[in-house]
């Protein structure tokens, strides 16, 4: 994840593209150039780009949607909307960042449209008041199956924060977007971020440290 | 109780080790085929030329473009028409007594001439006047008399000879309310320029008003009052909202005054 010396630019890939050094005679194009040429009607540059981030953006979705048919209903939606969108495509900001935040707004939608959903403000982050994954019962039944692991555990506990720091630490640990990045994505000021991933960490650190 | 971790850069490994270690849960192979397969569909589309992407903003721009340079037009043509009639004189309404709705003099309306032929009807047989008589300057109300032939100079059409006109005029005086009808309310100075083209009679009452208010004036310098005054008459038949120069106005008062 981290940048090699070399070219390293912001409008570099991640996770799928390589990072290399200028002038290798194999450099693999990164995400913004594919983007732009499946805008100027290059197909396979598209199956590139889905190749490397249909994964990590799959388990965004996946880990704050209480079922599977709704992660990969989101998840659709996604890849539709950017495809919808391609022909306006302009790397204002890295292919990654624009890819989650509509994966993001997708999110939001979804939530806004179920009974009983609490947006939380920003100075509410460390509550125990959100739209919580686990608080959903129809995942109770299928949590009790799964073994007791460690990353069942950290599941389990994911599930439990709060809706906005979840999805902060899944844009870090999924997406590897930066902090200002998150900030972006999220629609919040980089402090907001920050003390919203804060409190995640230190959530789950503490449902980890249960088990011991 | 949660606390708020110490750290400015919030990184633990623990959380972010332990998650790296779940199973890599992914879509399913349906679900990337329909996503891939909506994303074929969009590159099947034809790709819009340049000129097809533009096409929309630049017939907005033409659009506006035309309806800016109508409008001007329009504009312009208004103000023309507008300007039109009161080119021969701004101040208008010094020398009227009578009070007048409109700053432009309007001729009183003698008996109504035939349509398109008032010099005919106005200029016909009367009593032979020579040139140096007394202006015989005829009643508002009575048709005015054509001077004779042999003592004007002005080359006369002979189409002004009509001996029709006669049994139009009316001996009654008229009314102020008809001297200042306007018989061409509402027509542009272009449509009368035209009609005063049209019609036959003298080479300068076929011209533009300018040019027979002009000869009018001439025909006055030159002593032919009551050529003048029959040249007059059939302008302010015409051109009943015309305003008349000062000279003209004060000559048009005098007559009005001796027909009263």
């Amino acid at each position: 994840m981290d940048a090699e010396v070399g070219a390293w630019t912001p409008a570099s890939s991640h996770g799928g593209g390589s990072v290399t050094l200028a002038g290798t005679m194999d450099r693999e194009p990164g995400d913004e150039e594919l983007m732009a040429r499946y805008r100027d009607g290059d197909g396979a540059a598209f199956e590139t780009l889905y190749a490397r981030h249909r994964g990590a953006l799959f388990r965004f979705v996946l880990r704050q949607c209480p079922s599977r048919p709704v992660a990969e209903e989101l998840f659709q939606e996604t890849w539709l909307a950017l495809i919808a969108a391609h022909g306006r495509y302009q790397p204002s900001a890295r292919f990654r960042t624009y890819l989650f935040h509509i994966a993001h707004n997708k999110l939001v939608d979804h939530f806004r449209r179920q009974p009983g959903f609490k947006l939380i403000s920003s100075d509410q982050d460390d509550c125990g008041e959100a739209a919580s994954v686990a608080a959903d019962p129809r995942l109770e039944p299928q949590r009790q199956t799964e073994s007791r692991q460690q990353g069942v555990r950290l599941l389990d506990a994911l599930a439990r924060l709060p809706q906005a720091q979840r999805e902060v630490f899944l844009l870090r640990e999924e997406g590897g977007l930066a902090l200002e990045e998150i900030a972006q994505v999220t629609g919040v000021n980089l402090d907001t971020a920050k003390s919203r991933l804060r409190y995640a960490m230190a959530k789950l650190r503490d449902a980890l440290q249960d088990l011991k | 109780m949660t606390k708020p971790h110490d750290n400015n850069q919030p990184e633990s490994a623990d959380p972010s080790r332990a998650y790296r270690a779940l199973p890599n849960e992914e879509p399913g192979p349906a679900l990337d085929a329909a996503i891939l397969a909506a994303a074929r569909r969009e590159t099947a589309r034809p790709a819009r030329p340049w000129f097809q992407r533009w096409q929309v903003p630049l017939s907005v721009a033409a659009l506006v473009m035309v309806s800016a340079t109508l409008t001007l037009m329009v504009s312009r043509e208004e103000r023309r028409h507008e300007a039109g009639p009161l080119s021969s004189s701004p101040d208008t309404v010094t020398d009227r007594a009578s009070p007048e709705p409109v700053a432009k003099p309007t001729a009183p309306a003698p008996a109504p001439p035939a349509e398109g032929e008032p010099a005919k009807i106005l200029k016909k047989d009367r009593p032979p006047e020579s040139a140096s008589s007394p202006p015989a300057v005829p009643a508002p109300g009575e048709v005015p008399q054509a001077e004779s032939r042999a003592a004007s100079p002005t080359p006369a059409p002979p189409q002004e000879e009509d001996p029709a006109p006669r049994a139009l005029s009316k001996p009654e005086p008229v009314a102020p309310e008809m001297l200042r009808a306007p018989a061409a309310a509402g027509r542009s100075s272009q449509e009368l320029q035209m009609e005063a083209a049209a019609s036959p009679g003298d080479s300068a009452e076929t011209a533009s008003p300018d040019m027979w208010i002009q000869r009018i004036l001439q025909l006055q310098r030159e002593g032919k009052i009551t050529e003048a005054m029959a040249s007059l008459e059939r302008f302010k038949a015409r051109f009943p909202q015309y305003s008349l120069p000062p000279e003209l106005q004060r000559t048009e008062e005098a007559l009005r005054q001796r027909g009263n």
